[in-house]
């Protein structure tokens, strides 16, 4: 038996004594972050870390705790904190809360693959990202740049006898140029994220960076007006972020969601289907159970513009009698909640192309400038989001636009979807989208 | 004293080993607390401990960062051995004998979170619960929580500088939640500081809680803004947000050494109009944004950025004075050992002019009274800003006029700087957590009344 389950025996005994039930979640992983700054290297960052977060349930309450000290002292003590915490809430309801079962399957993934790969590689593309977006000339520095390689793992056991352990390796990184012509100055990059260093590609992921950057200098200001607009693929998941929290059963049962109350309803166009789907492997948020430990599942979200299903966990599968979805979502040192894994909108059939030319105006969209806590009200869904991007007039660009703000609701928007587009976003992101064609939204310009 | 002088002392030579020029050592304890209400019952509590240290080398401009949950002398010296043996070949160096800088905090705390009796704090939640309930009856949900956090750090560098400190943070909070003929909307307040609980015995919630409510009720018959550009009088208080944005981000070094902003190389010249004066200072007793002592061990000061609209500082931490030249300022900090330190802004704000808030909102014939700002966020390198209005108010002929939803307001920092017009004598600070390259960390802002010429207005064409 290994010391973590040495230590957990210990302290389900002591939760045995005190009527509880408990659950340990610990997480943690090492991680090397590298970044040059004109040409020199800038920072080496190498961090590991160990976290332990108790859920102790009490009848129908919990109470949550966490340290990064795990020696058993510690452990009891953090322990004995999650009890009272647990003691001090109040549920509405008077059911217990269940912990998950350890008779449950969960399915094999195999995404923990550490590579013999030299510290030279390693600084070699680090230095790369930088030095690659000095090859246009319009690029004036790289403020931003950098190479991170990541082992993390997490391990759930409980009273139970649940013990569920997943680890996983990938390369991540990143370039953001800042281009400068005339008195026009933009910034903006390109990132990747890989399971093996073979498939990071260095001048390519640079090359989309410069194109991404230089391609907006110029930008005039958009005329303020109502608009066609394609959201592009790299950007609608700031659109499924929107909504991802109104598809908690938790934020429903809450009475905090947009959602509330409109399940098999149709709340979207025809066009518009959405999955989550913890397997699909081009998504970032990859895994085989959820915080709580149980088995992962694909979830139909919408269909044909209508609200299947809410995201559950086994408590609130239980509370509102819901199909469990296994969608529990924490670190240690948070309390439970629900989240989406990978959310994926299904392709249309449009080239990118077709759908900038669907209209007489288009707006197309390529990078909001600020994030969802600039513009974004969840608890009405009203969006005022800054963005750039370029204005086409029967399928021809005219040019780069700047400086305007695209308003709407989130809900009414997903009502205008049109068109989507046939080509997915690159992989890494745990939001798969094709470019998305909306009928009409408001933009606040010149 | 969380670890021994000593036991610092090794794991610096340890960390100078291979020719590291600079090595420091931030050690970390911390304790965290939230408590929640919802739905008028205490709904979530959550208590945990941070327990780590951050090892850091600089090989001339060169940054090593390591960090390790092991605090033991073995651990320590273990990081910091593996620190310099991933980029150093150099010849070994011998730290300083390490001084005790005295702890003379100028911040008084009271009972800590874990000290302080957990009724008493639920009865701060439920008396907001329930003063917004007896509000309205529009009122569907009412969530309030309170944050704590108690931090002791201990900072060590081979410039033989030891020191140690104590940091107490709280913040009261809440959310109501209305919805009138199916129109639903929800406002926030906040309250708290540099310092322990026992505030909110003097706060009067009841004035908190119902601010939140009749701005949300109001909300719910507002229109959206219109679109365009206008005159805009930004509120004091929180409405600081727009210069910690649109150029508190832009002074500070890790911005300004990799040239990545705006204000590089412009030290000395005019940028803003003679009535802005910006001052960062991290000196203000139990000040949210402020230290005794900076994460570098250096004591934090009270900078001016700009005085009558010339630029006379920079926000400058180690690495940034060896990059630049200039003076550190005492601004390194971090959300925690996790995190190497950078600069960043502490309470940032504009001072106080001499006009008042009744001539400026008389001078605007047609623009927007922003009373209430949300979040925000800046591109440094281009200084381009948004933020949003939480609550708004059109300007007609000199008077305000009816509430306005959905406004963002758009610029360029040093465009803004150059349209402020008038500055009121009603200077306010608010608190705000700041994300940057170190972590989210609390920051203040803060402004007296600004009027701004002309604003990109983000609303709803029509």
């Amino acid at each position: 038996m290994d010391t973590i389950k040495q230590n957990f025996s210990e302290i389900m005994k002591a939760a045995q004594q005190d009527g509880a039930k408990v659950e340990m979640l610990i997480s943690g992983g090492e991680n090397l972050s590298l970044g040059f700054q004109k040409k020199k290297l800038d920072s080496f960052e190498s961090t590991q870390s160990q976290m332990a977060g108790f859920r102790v349930v009490v009848g129908p309450n919990q109470g949550y705790a966490y340290t990064e000290n795990l020696s058993l002292e510690s452990l009891l003590r953090t322990y004995k904190e999650a009890l009272l915490n647990a003691k001090t809430v109040q549920s509405e309801h008077t059911a217990e809360i269940p912990l998950v079962k350890p008779n449950s399957q969960t399915s094999e993934m195999n995404l923990f693959r550490p590579e013999n790969i030299s510290i030279e590689e390693k600084m070699k593309v680090a230095r790369l990202l930088e030095e690659k977006c000095f090859e246009d000339s319009r690029i004036q520095s790289v403020p931003y740049s950098g190479f991170d390689e990541t082992i993390s793992y997490r391990r759930i056991l409980n009273s139970e006898g649940l013990d569920r352990e997943f680890k996983q390796s990938y390369y991540s990184g990143y370039t953001y140029p800042l281009a400068k012509e005339g008195e026009s100055s933009k910034m903006d990059g390109e990132g990747f994220f890989v399971r093996s260093f073979s498939e990071i590609n260095v001048e390519e992921i640079a090359r989309k960076g410069i194109a991404k950057v230089v391609s907006r200098l110029g930008a005039q200001k958009l005329k303020t007006g109502n608009y066609a607009v394609v959201i592009d693929k790299d950007q609608f998941p700031m659109v499924l972020t929107m909504i991802s929290g109104y598809l908690s059963a938790k934020s429903v049962h809450e009475k905090i969601s947009l959602l509330q109350g409109k399940k098999d309803q149709k709340i979207a166009s025809e066009k518009f289907v959405l999955h989550d789907d913890p397997f699909e492997l081009r998504g970032a948020s990859v895994r085989p159970f959820d915080a709580e430990g149980a088995p992962s599942q694909k979830t139909v979200l919408f269909e044909n513009g209508v609200l299947k299903s809410f995201l559950t966990n086994l408590e609130y599968a239980q509370k509102m009698n819901l199909p469990h979805t296994s969608h529990a979502a924490r670190g240690p040192s948070s309390t439970m909640d629900i989240a989406p894994t990978n959310l994926i909108v299904q392709k249309g059939t449009k080239s990118l192309p077709e759908l900038l030319a669907s209209h007489k105006q288009v707006v197309h969209l390529t990078k909001f400038a600020g994030g969802l806590h600039a513009g974004f009200k969840e608890s009405t869904g009203d969006f005022s989001m800054p963005a750039e991007g370029f204005l086409y007039e029967n399928g021809q660009k005219v040019g780069p636009v700047d400086q305007f703000v695209m308003s709407g609701n989130v809900l009414d928007l997903l009502m205008k979807i049109e068109e989507l587009g046939n080509e997915y976003n690159k992989p890494g992101s745990s939001y798969i989208c094709p470019d998305v064609l909306v009928s009409q939204l408001s933009f606040a310009g010149a | 004293m969380i670890v021994q002088p000593h036991i610092l002392s090794k794991a610096l030579d340890a960390g100078l080993s291979t020719g590291a020029d600079f090595a420091d050592i931030f050690v970390e304890e911390t304790y965290s607390s939230m408590l929640s209400i919802l739905g008028t019952k205490p709904n979530e509590a959550i208590v945990g401990t941070l327990y780590g240290a951050g090892i850091r080398l600089f090989f001339g401009h060169e940054v090593v960062y390591v960090t390790t949950n092991d605090l033991s002398e073995e651990g320590l010296v273990k990081a910091a051995l593996n620190a310099a043996k991933s980029r150093g070949e150099g010849s070994a160096k011998k730290s300083m004998p390490l001084t005790q800088v005295p702890f003379d905090s100028i911040h008084t705390f009271g009972e800590k979170p874990w000290e302080m009796d957990r009724q008493k704090k639920f009865q701060w939640l439920n008396s907001l619960d329930q003063y917004a309930r007896e509000r309205s009856s529009l009122v569907t949900q009412v969530e309030s929580g309170l944050n704590e956090k108690f931090q002791r750090v201990q900072i060590a560098n081979s410039k033989g500088v030891m020191a140690y400190d104590e940091r107490a943070y709280s913040r009261l909070r809440v959310t109501t939640y209305v919805e009138d003929n199916g129109t639903k909307e929800s406002s926030s307040e906040d309250a708290g500081h540099m310092g322990t609980s026992e505030i909110y015995d003097q706060l009067n919630l009841k004035e908190m809680a119902y601010n939140t409510v009749d701005s949300a009720v109001g909300l719910t018959k507002a229109a959206f803004a219109p679109a365009g550009e206008m005159p805009v009088v930004i509120d004091n208080g929180f409405g600081g947000v727009i210069f910690h944005e649109a150029c508190g981000h832009g002074l500070e070094t890790t911005s300004v050494a990799k040239e990545a902003s705006v204000f590089c190389g412009k030290l000395g010249q005019k940028i803003a109009n003679e009535c802005v004066t910006a001052i960062d200072d991290g000196t203000m007793t139990n000040g949210w944004g402020s230290l005794t002592l900076d994460d570098e061990g250096n004591r934090t000061k009270k900078t001016t950025l700009i005085d009558k609209g010339v630029l006379k500082s920079y926000i400058v931490d180690e690495m940034g004075s060896r990059q630049t030249g200039y003076d550190i300022t005492g601004s390194g900090r971090r959300q925690s050992y996790k995190f190497a330190p950078a600069s960043r802004m502490r309470n940032t704000y504009i001072a106080a002019g001499n006009d008042s808030f009744e001539d400026m909102i008389r001078d605007v014939d047609n623009g927007l009274y922003a009373k209430k700002m949300g979040g925000g966020s800046v591109n440094p390198g281009t200084g381009d800003y948004n933020f949003q209005v939480s609550e708004g108010y059109i300007i007609r002929n000199g008077r305000i006029e009816e509430m306005v939803k959905g406004a963002c307001l758009i610029g360029r920092g040093i465009d803004t700087l150059g349209k402020i017009t008038k500055v009121s004598n009603d200077l306010k600070l608010a608190r705000g957590m700041c994300g940057s390259v170190s972590g989210s960390i609390p920051a203040a802002v803060g402004q007296p009344q600004l009027l701004v010429s002309s604003l990109m207005v983000g609303g709803r064409a029509k």
